[in-house]
Order: structure tokens, then sequence, then C-alpha cells
């Protein structure tokens, strides 16, 4: 919304006592974001009036010409470009050391200083000016064209229809407007001003009006959702152009001008925040004014020629059985002023604000009445906008009747309402010193009215929506002091140890430990996905949590898993890489485990190692190295010994059968390591082989990292080798399980140095050669205790069915 | 016998000089010095020496043999020396060359950013909280101040289920799931994913990052939040910032605030970063309204305290210069690999 320093200075006299930016800033601070200051006007001193002599083409240039101009004492020839350009038109020309303000091309503010420039080899002292150089319009087409009887020689902002044209315009951003309904028009702001610079604020304009008998009536079906409805009848108007002076505030705040009886309550609604109505009274068929729900399909044709289907929510204004206006939103086609309209009723009401804004939502229509009536607007002050529309119009067409007076429906008036609170609440909640009488001077210029210690009356622009209680008082004592001259205070600090996240920091110690010292880059995915994921990687859309509005149909579903978006991470990153290590720390949102309407929340560390692509490679030290690299985070995070078993038939579609495993504690699977199965990876275009992890964290959440101690042993222990051959899958944990039967206590460690295949060993076989080592905590072994360890580890592997060799 | 020996001696000496391995070394040692050696051959010998010559000869005998061993042992030295020129005279790598992988990789610049501040905060005695990304009304609008059909909601383009439940719109919605679980006083943060129906481009995302903060207690005021958001920022950007607040519209907080800092792009000189204002808006803040208290079960009479949402990304991108926040969720390494 855009404000007009001029339009508000109407209001209260304040003189321009800083840099408009500075001003600019001073009400972002106090009252509301100012996102941009435009000067407009100040170019009109710079330039006077001229008349072209005659036009020849420039010899050097075909949209070029030269012009021949005279100010009445001078002549002067200069090189123009534009097209209307022409002998006997009066323009404003720019002479030499002439300053202007232009916007360019980024939206900044440039000083231009008019120079003499050569122009195609002919050199030109000045220039004509367009109303967009001279900050007149936004945009413009050639040079503006005054009026014949313009006197010659004179600056342009000597001329009467130029003159007060110099002004200051704020652009406010809407949303820091929501809450305040005071402020949608300039009235509100010349308060402000009032408040902060101490001045006296003047009375609202308008006229009193008599009680002369109008026909119309009213009848209000709604009184909870049209709190008010005030109209007034007015006959025997001219409808024609409105004067320049209201046609450029208008212009200046960025509203068209369309004839002087709807550029009135355009003008109303920006001076006072009150939307208002024009009938063409004699396109009303009868002299009841309604307000009533409209009938689900009722079809109602808008000013903008649309026609909108309503439903029994929306409420309408109804003359005769017809809908001639939907409240708030927009006014009807066939009730409208037009060039011929003489009489008309003016309609100045309060909305429900939640009605109107699900109106305008749904119909998509966001009109200046509806922002404002969604706000939440004061009921006090449909009269004062009439009042202030009827001096307007006997203003602008004298020879007009207003027909008073005002009739109005109000079931509900205002009435006073208070808030109990304290001086020293204020202080204690800002924390800082604001003595009694500035707390008393601001809140009663802002209309609130104090008594006792302390008693404050909200007046009727702010109780509708913006202030209740204690709290939102404090806002306007703080603003207005200016929270920049708080003293900034130190928390008091209790000496308490802060809970620590389990999660947060077990996150942060396995990203550290893969980043910091295992080479892996971490990337976030998003957290959606859609049917086409679903069915590649086999999985069902079934009870998935699933958006009513999703950005596109490919981010429908909250994910179920972390592994599709993950592998085609993958395959995406394969396209400029050459192997991969990264991770991804993410949430799945499960939906087995629902919590009312929400899925548990589940946090997965979901990584791979994929090396670079060889031909023939079976690359089995890749899944060893990343099942070592699980084992080492586990370990990090407090896991010890946990149990490795193949990934059984529930696996899923997208690991390898045979090239997978789990770790697992009891049943709970708390990590997996795996080969992504070659279907997945060939749909995915994807020749690597990629091994893929996953760490279950909320399994690990519970685990606490323990170390236990022994004291170093004193007794020597004694190494012991043996190689066992066994059937090619037998697992290595297996042979492992006997080995620890067997040797009891007396095995300190045991490990695997070698496993061949190949001559010498049965096809089919393997050859797994372990390495242990044999102690006693209570004395050096002596050599026949240690043979019967070695031959009890022997018949067991034996009797398990395996040969030693 | 004297003769005999320097003979030896000769001998001995022109041995050892043709010598030049250790094991040679070792074979001259044993032919003159070792137990059968030419020399132990001399000293048994003595017996046929003149009673009163074997003194002298005695001597000259032990001399030339001490000679020999100290001669062996320099000229070892001298061997092992010439061992090792050679040795690296032969070794050369070329050191410039790069062979292995590297074993460093990187965060995420949004997690960098994100456990900066959070160590921050813990430093100030602040712990961590989490909370869903999906979420109920309640949780998100309803406890927060904002009911159904407040144009604040309006602000919020979210994403709902059709089970009702919504994608969570700011980290606020961890302000009361929080309060629910403590007891005052406490100071929390809360950071994690947002989201909001955005048409993405270089400066919308649809899903984004931000930090809730929460201090509560006795006596909480504007004063405090001031100065708390004064030392986040300076450990944030290394320096001191300028920072003002404006008023600023939400319903959870009252009074509530908009935050700006300096454009740390142009000093304050005004750029396209910060529309030529010299400020840049960087977090909403306030007091948390007492109805928000309430929802959190929090005595609203006894107790006060203030909440602030930091936009992670928009530190991200202002940290690093990133020209595209859909850079963040693309899972490109060519991206992420950057900030090791």
């Amino acid at each position: 919304m855009w404000l007009s320093l001029n339009w508000i200075k109407d209001f209260v006299d304040y003189e321009l006592d800083r840099d408009p930016k500075d001003l600019g800033c001073l009400i972002s601070l106090s009252v509301a974001e100012v996102e941009d200051v435009k000067i407009v006007g100040k170019a009109l001193d710079q330039v006077r009036v001229v008349e072209v002599i005659k036009t020849e083409p420039h010899p050097d240039a075909d949209k070029l010409k030269l012009a021949t101009l005279t100010d009445g004492t001078e002549v002067r020839t200069i090189v123009c470009g534009a097209s209307n350009c022409r002998p006997g038109i009066k323009l404003p020309f720019a002479d030499i050391g002439a300053e202007f303000e232009v916007k360019g091309k980024d939206g900044k503010i440039e000083k231009l200083v008019i120079k003499p420039t050569k122009i195609r080899g002919v050199e030109s002292t000045g220039m004509l000016c367009s109303e967009e150089e001279l900050g007149l319009a936004d945009s413009s087409d050639g040079v503006l064209e005054l009026p014949e009887d313009t006197p010659l020689g004179v600056k342009l902002s000597e001329l009467e229809a130029y003159k007060g044209q110099d002004d200051i315009l704020f652009e406010i951003d809407n949303k820091s407007l929501t809450h305040r309904p005071d402020l949608w028009g300039h009235y509100g702001f010349a308060r402000e001003f009032a408040t902060i610079f101490d001045l006296p604020l003047k009375d609202i304009p308008g006229i009193e009006l008599g009680d002369d008998n109008t026909k119309y009536t009213l009848n209000n079906e709604l009184p909870k959702l049209c709190r008010r409805y005030s109209a007034l009848e007015v006959r025997n108007v001219k409808v024609g152009q409105s004067p320049e002076w209201m046609q450029k505030r208008l212009r200046d705040v960025g509203i068209n001008s369309i004839n002087n009886l709807v550029d009135i309550t355009n003008y109303v609604l920006l001076e006072l925040g009150q939307p208002m109505h024009a009938f063409d009274a004699d396109k009303l068929k009868g002299d009841v004014m309604g307000i009533r729900k409209a009938k689900d399909g009722e079809v109602f044709a808008a000013l903008d020629e649309v026609e909108y289907k309503l439903t029994s929510d929306d409420i309408v204004i109804d003359n005769n059985g017809d809908a001639v206006a939907l409240a708030g939103v927009m006014g009807g086609l066939h009730s409208s002023i037009d060039e011929n309209t003489v009489n008309v009723v003016l309609e100045s009401a309060n909305f429900d604000a939640a009605t109107v804004r699900r109106t305008s939502t749904r119909v998509g229509l966001r009109s200046d009445s509806s922002v404002r009536f969604e706000k939440s607007l004061d009921p006090e002050n449909t009269v004062h906008a009439l009042k202030r529309a009827a001096q307007l119009i006997l203003e602008l067409c004298p020879e007009a009747e207003i027909v008073g007076g005002i009739i109005d429906t109000y079931d509900s008036p205002y009435t006073k309402q208070s808030i109990e609170t304290s001086y020293e609440f204020f202080r204690k909640r800002l924390g800082h010193d604001i003595p009694n009488e500035f707390i008393t001077n601001k809140l009663t210029r802002l209309g609130f009215e104090l008594s006792g210690d302390l008693t404050i009356a909200i007046p009727s622009w702010r109780v509708t929506k913006d202030v209740e209680i204690a709290e939102d008082i404090l806002e306007e004592v703080g603003r207005i002091y200016g929270f920049d001259n708080i003293t900034p205070q130190t928390l008091k600090f209790d000496v308490a140890v802060a809970p620590v996240n389990k999660v947060r920091q077990l996150e942060r110690k396995l990203k550290s430990a893969l980043t910091e010292g295992c080479g892996f880059t971490e990337i976030l995915l998003y957290p959606w996905m859609g049917d086409k994921t679903l069915k590649e990687y086999g999985l069902s859309n079934d009870g998935l949590m699933t958006l009513k509005n999703p950005i596109s149909e490919d981010s429908k579903y909250m994910k179920p898993e972390a592994a599709p978006l993950f592998i085609n991470a993958i395959a995406e990153n394969l396209k400029y890489q050459h192997s991969l290590k990264m991770f991804d720390f993410t949430r799945i949102y499960d939906v087995s485990e629902m919590n009312g309407v929400l899925p548990t929340e589940k946090f997965k560390l979901i990584g791979t190692i994929t090396p670079e692509y060889k031909k023939k490679d079976l690359q089995s030290d890749t899944f060893y190295e990343v099942k070592q690299l699980v084992q080492d985070l586990l370990l990090i995070a407090g896991v010890k010994g946990a149990q490795v078993k193949p990934l059984g038939d529930d696996r899923a579609s997208w690991v390898h059968p045979g090239i997978g495993c789990g770790f697992y504690r009891g049943r709970q699977c708390l990590a997996e390591v795996y080969k992504l199965h070659p279907a997945i990876a060939k749909k995915k275009g994807i020749k690597h082989n990629a091994y893929i992890f996953q760490i279950n964290i909320d399994e690990l959440e519970r685990v606490e990292r323990k170390f236990t101690y022994k004291p170093i042993s004193k007794f020597p222990s004694v190494p012991f080798d043996v190689t066992v051959v066994a059937d090619e899958r037998t697992l290595s944990s297996q042979i492992e399980q006997v080995i620890n039967k067997a040797a009891k206590k007396y095995l300190k460690e045991l490990s695997v140095f070698s496993v061949y295949q190949g001559e010498g060993v049965e096809e089919g076989k393997k050859a797994v050669s372990y390495r242990m080592t044999f102690a006693s905590d209570k004395a050096t072994l002596k050599p026949d205790e240690v043979v019967n360890i070695q031959n009890s580890v022997m018949d067991a592997l034996n009797k398990a069915g395996y040969t030693i060799r | 016998m004297i003769d005999d020996l320097n003979n030896i001696l000769d001998e001995f000496n022109a041995k050892v000089a043709n010598v030049h391995d250790l094991q040679e070394l070792d074979v001259v040692k044993v032919e003159f010095t070792g137990k059968k050696g030419r020399m132990t051959d001399v000293l048994k010998n003595l017996k046929h020496v003149a009673p009163e010559e074997r003194g002298k000869v005695g001597q000259a005998a032990n001399n030339i043999k001490t000679k020999m061993l100290e001669k062996l042992s320099a000229r070892r030295v001298e061997i092992e020396n010439a061992l090792i020129d050679e040795q690296i005279a032969k070794e050369w790598i070329d050191v410039t060359l790069n062979k292995a992988e590297t074993n460093v990789g990187g965060l995420h610049p949004v997690s960098r950013i994100q456990y900066e501040i959070e160590d921050i905060f813990t430093s100030m005695g602040f712990s961590v909280l989490d909370g869903p990304h999906c979420e109920t009304d309640y949780y998100n609008f309803e406890a927060l101040n904002i009911p159904a059909d407040h144009p604040a909601r309006d602000m919020q383009d979210t994403f709902y289920f059709e089970n009702g439940a919504i994608l969570r719109t700011h980290t606020s919605a961890i302000q009361v799931r929080g309060m629910e679980r403590l007891t005052p006083p406490f100071r929390v943060i809360g950071p994690g994913k947002v989201f909001r129906v955005e048409r993405t481009d270089a400066s919308h995302e649809a899903a984004f990052h931000q930090l809730e903060g929460m201090v509560v207690g006795e006596d909480i005021t504007v004063a405090h939040l001031i100065n708390t958001m004064k030392t986040l920022l300076r450990e944030i950007f290394k320096k001191d910032v300028d920072v003002r607040l404006r008023p600023g519209f939400f319903p959870f907080v009252e009074p509530g605030f908009e935050l700006d800092i300096s454009c740390l792009i142009c000093g304050s000189k005004g750029c396209s970063v910060c529309g030529h204002t010299g400020w840049v808006e960087l977090m909403p803040c306030g007091m948390v309204h007492p109805n928000v208290l309430r929802s959190g079960g929090i005595d609203s009479e006894k107790y006060s305290g203030f909440a602030f949402g930091l936009g992670l990304d928009r530190l991200v991108m202002m940290r690093y210069q990133i020209e595209d926040i859909r850079h963040l969720h693309s899972g490109d390494l060519r991206f992420s690999s950057q900030f090791k």
C-alpha cells in the first residue's frame, strides 16, 4: 500500500524535518515496514515551458530529429527522439544544469544532470521531458504535451495544474498491517505521526447530515456477520472526470481514476480505510437494501464482468431479490455507476472478517475492500466515511443533493472495553525505565483513555482485533519509545546443566566420524516422493502420509523408506562423479505406528561407498569396508558385539539377495549393509557396484558407550593357527561360534587371516585360516594345557563337519 | 717376531682397505682378531720367544691387536655410511603425486551452520529440542494463538495431509510441545526442516530450515531478548553487527518484532541484496504471547519469555554466497563436496 505524505499532512501539521529515507526508516521502526520511499514532482521546479517552432530530420539518424524551440525570449535547437515532438506544441524543457532523480533499471534512484552532449554528431543543449522523467507517471510515451494556452518560459511547478505536485510516497508492506485495521487509510497513519512527533491530530473531515426522509430502508438478516450497515442516498449527481488534485492523489498511491463518483469512494477508502460502494439508484428495483446469505448456486454478475457461483457461506446485498453486491468483495455489474448515473446509494458497511476472507479466497477475488474487511474493521467508521463522501460529492458536484440522513443498522454497538494493568508492568516487561508521563502522553495520542493506576480503555479502531490484553499495549509503548532505545540486559544465569539431546548428539558424532575420518560428504534430500518412485522400488502407497496440495505429483507422499530417494541420488551423482562416498541423515514417516493422525518419524543414516566402475570386478572388498565402517559407527554409538546375519527374505526389493547383512541386537535390526540389487541398478542406469548402509538411529539412542577395564595380564599368551576347509557358502560366523564354544575362557583373540579358494582346495570349498590366542587370567598355561585346548578346538571343528589341514 | 707382527699388520691394513661390505669385514675380523685368528696364533707362540723379549713382543702384539680393532670399527662406520649414501642415492619418489584418497569429507553447509549455532546456544545453557515434521493443526496454529480463519494463516501456505495433519510451517510448532515437557525456567532451541507451499525458484523453496529459540522464566524482558539476539549475531557473524527491532506481527508473540541486521554485503550503504535500505530482515522474534504460555501449561502471570526464529538457509546463502536455494536439497555432490 502506498502512502502520500501530503495526504497525511491534511490531518497533522508535520513539517519534514529529516531526509525522506530517514522518515521511512522511522515509520518502519515505530509503525509498519516501509519497503520503498519515492520522491515525486521535484523535477517540476527544474523545467520551463517552451514551444516547438520547427522540426527537421537528424542528418545521421532516422529516429532522431532536430527541434527548434523558444521559451519566448531565446531560440535553441536540440536533438529529440520523441515521436510526438512536432511544430506548434508546448512542452516542458530541461536546460543545462537541471537535476533529476530517475529510477534506473535495477530500481535504484539515480541522479541525472543535464549536460551539453553530442548525439550522433549534433550538439544538443537540453532535454524535452516526458511524464515519466518528471516523476508524474510510472511510464509514458513521448514528451509531455501541455495545453495550448500555457504561458511560455514559466516553470512547470508554477502552473496551476502542477502546483503541490511534489510529494513523498511510502510503500508499506501490507503484511505488516495484518493486525492493524486502523492503518489501512491515511488518517490512521496521521494518528501515528501525531503520536510520534507530539502534534495535534485534526478531526476526521466530513459534513453533518440532516434527517430528510430517504425512501430507502434496510433489512439486515445477519446482524452477527454484518455488524453494521450504513447507507446514504444522493440525488442529481453528474458523473464526470475528477479534478486533477484527486486524480493525482489516487495515481500516486496506485489507483486509476475512473470517474468522480467511483474516485470518491476510493478516496474515502484510502483516507479512512473504510471500503464503500456506490449503487446506481435508478438501476435498483426496490427500496429495501437487504443483507442476507447467498443461496447455494446463486449466480452473481460482478463489476469485473465475471459471473461467480455463490454458496450459502457468502453474504450478499439484496435488492428486490437480486444480489446487487458480494459483501465486502465486489459490487454487482447491473447496478454499477456509469456515465449516465444521476442518483446513487452509497454503502458503507462492516462485514465479518472471516466470512469476507473465505468468500474472497474461494472466488479468487482479493479487492482493496476485501483485504480491509479481513482485518476486522472499526464499526464506528462507517458513518465517518459517509459524511466524508458527502462532503467530497458536494465539492466535486455542487448541484448534487444529499438525501439525509444516514440509514443505519447497528445491533451491537461498540462499547468501551478496558484493561487493568499498571505502569510498572510496562517497565517490568520491557526491562527499561520508561516514565509514567511518556506512557500516558503517547497512549492518549493513540486514542487510548487512561485513568487511575492504571485502567486503559481501548479505542474502537483498535478493539476489534488488535488490542485485547496488556501485552498488546506493551507493544504500543515499546514501539513508540523505540525498541532500539531499550538498554540490552544479560539473562540471569541459573546454575543448571542443560539437558542433552541424545539423538542430536549421536547424529553429530556419526556425521563427524563419516566426514572427518572417512571421506564422506553429506547431502540433503526432500522428504517426499511420488507414485512413480514408489512403483519403481516396489512400494505400495497404501496408508502413506498423503498431501492434499503437493507441489507436484512427484512429491505427494512422505517417504516411508530412506533408500529409494537415496538410490536415485546415487544414479544422479554418477552422471558427474566416478565414485561416491556420501550420506544423508534423514527421517522416514512410518505409518505402521500412527500416533493419532501423525506417523512415527524415525531417524535414518543412509550412505554409500560406490567405487569407480571396473569391468569384471566383484569388489567384495568394498562390501567388507562398508561393513567394518558400520561396525565402527555402531561402536562409536556404544554398540558392542551386535550379531551379524545375512538379511533374510524380508529384505527390501533393492537389496542384493546374496550380499546383504544386518546387525542385530536380539530381534532389533540396528543397521544394514548391502549391495544394490542389480535389477534396480539397471533400472536406474547404475553400472557401478553400489554398496549401501543404513543405520536405524532410533534403535541406538538408548545405548550408552561403556568401557570395562581389566588389569593387564601378567601371564603370557600362546598363538595357535588353524586352517579349516568348508563349503564355500559356509558363514565364518558359524565356524567362529564352534571355536568360541570349544576354547571357552582361554580364547582371548580370534581373527581370520586368509580365505583361499583355488589349487589344492576342492571345487566348491574354501580354506579359511584362523589365528587364535590362548591365555589364562590366573596362571601361565602349561604345555599340556595348551595341547588340550588345541585338541578340543580341532575336535569340535571336526565334529561340526569341517576338515582341518 | 716384531717384524712378523708388522707384516701381519700390513697385510691386515691392505685387506681392510679392500673390503667394501660388512660380511667381508667380519671375515677379516675373524681372520686377524678371532679366537683362531692370526693374532691369537702370535700370542700363543709367545712361549717360543726368548723370555727377555717376551714382554716386549707381547706388548707389541697387544698394541697391534688394539689398533686392528680400532681400524675395524672405523672401517665399519665408513662402510655403513657408504651404504646409507648408496641407499639415499637410489631412493627417490615423486612427492607431488597424489595416489591415495582423502579421508576428509564434508558436512552439508546447512548442518554446518546449524551445528555452529547449536553450539553457541548450548554454551549459553540452552538445550536442543526436536519436533515432528508432520504436525497437527493444534501445535502449528491453534496453540500458537492462530485460530482458524486468522489472516496470519495467509502468510503460511500450508501443506495439508488427507488425514487432516499438516507439514509444520515453522519451527514454532516445537514451542508448545517443548513447554508441555519442561518446567520453567528453561531455555531451548529447536532446529529443523519446515515446509510451505511455494513455487520454487532461486530464492524460494518448499522445504527449508529454521531454528526456533525460546526462553521462559520469571521477569524475562524485552531487554533480555535484545541482548541475547545481539550476542547470538555477534557469534554467528564473528563481529559486531548493527541490529534494529521493528514492530512485526506474529500472533504467538506480543510484542512481536522483525529483527533486521545491517547489510553485510554493502556495509549498510545500500545494495540490491538489502533493497537499497542498508538493512536485511533476519529473524522474527518477540515476547511469548500469554495465550501461548497457557497452551503450554505455564502460568502466564508468574512467567514471561521470549522466542525467536532464525532462517538457516538464508544464513547459509549469505555466508557462502550461494546464488540458488535449490542447491541445498539437490543431493548433488558437485554442490555439497565444496564444503570440505
